[in-house]
């Protein structure tokens, strides 16, 4: 069957869309930067020394790492209605959405604090610094250069899949599409554009990171 | 007021169906992934430009948008073009299908890649002719390096398999869904749920390192 393109039907609503994406790109940065914080946290403990930190950590991250995003999201939205919790669509999609990439990037920085030499930590200990100090002026500058690629992937990652937020009726982007699609009629013009926006994001993350990550070697 | 009614032997039954549908359409989404993302993967390493050029615009855009999207893009799309509609379980496979494919097509390239010339230049200089390097040279040494991430791509499209609940197909997490409608108990099930995932992927991840251990082992032996 022949479909033919009329994108003029569509113009109209351009500003849902951007709107949309504004939306999708405001929860995937507040779920990397919260999530990276975990992930940092995490990462310290599952190479620190304290065995319960360890075993606690370690559970968090099998956990979120290998069930779906999507029944993470569902839990907060639904599940704890069950106890008269109600918690809003956008609150579960972040809550979700954070502690699932926290999971992903403290794995991420663990490799990162094990790829630095312990010789850099015994120098620290020699100069007399603090275990706050060692961290933060010493490993975490060197760990975070190694992880910037795996961190990049991640991101992009996360910034797809916070249009899993619209199956609990966040409006960003894909929810957007969806409806201006059942407005219109017009299917393949409403993905087409969404499409465009979503590759616009995801390339002007990898070229953004890839030039900073070239601006660390020396 | 109490409207929670109790989760009974049939309620465990549909959701262990959903559970057995979710495998199996992700065992078919990964068999027919397999088979598109090698063809993809080869045709990405190709000396060609335009065919290589083809695969390269197929992987950035489908590595490029959510997987939510293309799984409703297939949904609303295909019986646009086609004039009817195909089955939930065929629209669902299709989707992942195409998704994985791309992911596959990038490691089966790297895979190739990772192949020393000299097996090539080699290949050539015993007369085989470029299907023979591929099929006995090339791919069996590109499998050792393309397995493991495939198995680690495996597991997250079982994760990523439960978004096709959204288009309508009745699998694990969808199956659930309608339990809750009837029992009212949304934490509970979705505990449920989420175990029954992380049980598989969980024995899943930690079997793939397993036997990744021992083909190390084998590989090092020889």
């Amino acid at each position: 069957m022949a479909y033919r393109l009329m994108f003029s039907q569509i113009w109209p609503y351009l500003s849902l869309f951007l709107e949309g994406l504004k939306l999708s790109i405001y929860i995937a940065s507040v779920g990397m930067v919260v999530g990276t914080l975990i992930g940092i946290v995490c990462a310290i403990a599952r190479t620190s020394k304290v065995k319960i930190a360890k075993k606690i950590v370690n559970v968090y991250i099998e956990v979120f790492r290998n069930t779906p995003l999507l029944i993470q999201m569902y839990l907060f939205f639904f599940g704890l209605g069950q106890f008269n919790i109600q918690v809003s669509p956008m609150v579960s999609a972040l809550l979700a959405i954070i502690l699932n990439n926290g999971a992903y990037t403290g794995v991420i920085f663990e490799t990162g604090l094990k790829a630095v030499d312990v010789g850099q930590k015994e120098a620290a200990d020699a100069l007399g610094m603090t275990v706050f100090q060692t961290y933060w002026h010493i490993i975490i500058p060197q760990a975070f250069r190694i992880v910037i690629p795996p961190l990049t992937n991640q991101f992009i990652s996360l910034f797809l899949f916070s249009s899993v937020a619209s199956t609990i009726s966040v409006p960003e982007l894909l929810s957007q599409t969806l409806y201006v699609d059942s407005l219109t009629m017009r299917t393949f013009e409403a993905f087409i554009i969404t499409t465009g926006l979503y590759l616009c994001i995801t390339t002007i993350i990898s070229v953004v990171s890839s030039s900073y990550e070239k601006s660390f070697k020396y | 007021m109490n409207t929670n009614s109790s989760i009974n032997m049939l309620d465990c039954l549909f959701i262990l169906k959903g559970l057995g549908i979710t495998l199996i359409l992700c065992l078919c989404s990964m068999v027919l992934g397999s088979a598109l993302g090698i063809f993809i993967g080869v045709m990405r390493t190709s000396r060609i430009k335009v065919v290589s050029y083809l695969s390269w615009v197929y992987i950035y855009i489908v590595r490029g948008t959510p997987l939510l999207m293309q799984l409703f893009l297939v949904y609303y799309g295909l019986p646009i073009l086609m004039g009817y509609s195909i089955s939930a379980f065929a629209t669902a496979t299709m989707g992942l299908t195409l998704y994985a494919a791309a992911y596959l097509a990038e490691i089966v390239k790297a895979g190739i890649q990772s192949v020393d010339s000299g097996q090539k230049e080699a290949a050539k200089a015993l007369g085989m002719t470029s299907l023979q390097e591929f099929r006995y040279i090339v791919f069996p040494q590109a499998l050792k390096v393309i397995i493991p991430p495939s198995a680690g791509f495996f597991i997250a499209l079982i994760k990523d398999s439960s978004l096709v609940s959204a288009i309508g197909f009745m699998e694990l997490t969808r199956s659930s869904k309608l339990v809750i409608a009837r029992t009212f108990q949304p934490f509970t099930i979705y505990l449920i749920v989420a175990l029954m995932y992380f049980i598989i992927c969980y024995g899943l991840s930690k079997f793939s390192t397993y036997v990744e251990g021992g083909l190390n082992v084998d590989l090092e032996k020889q």
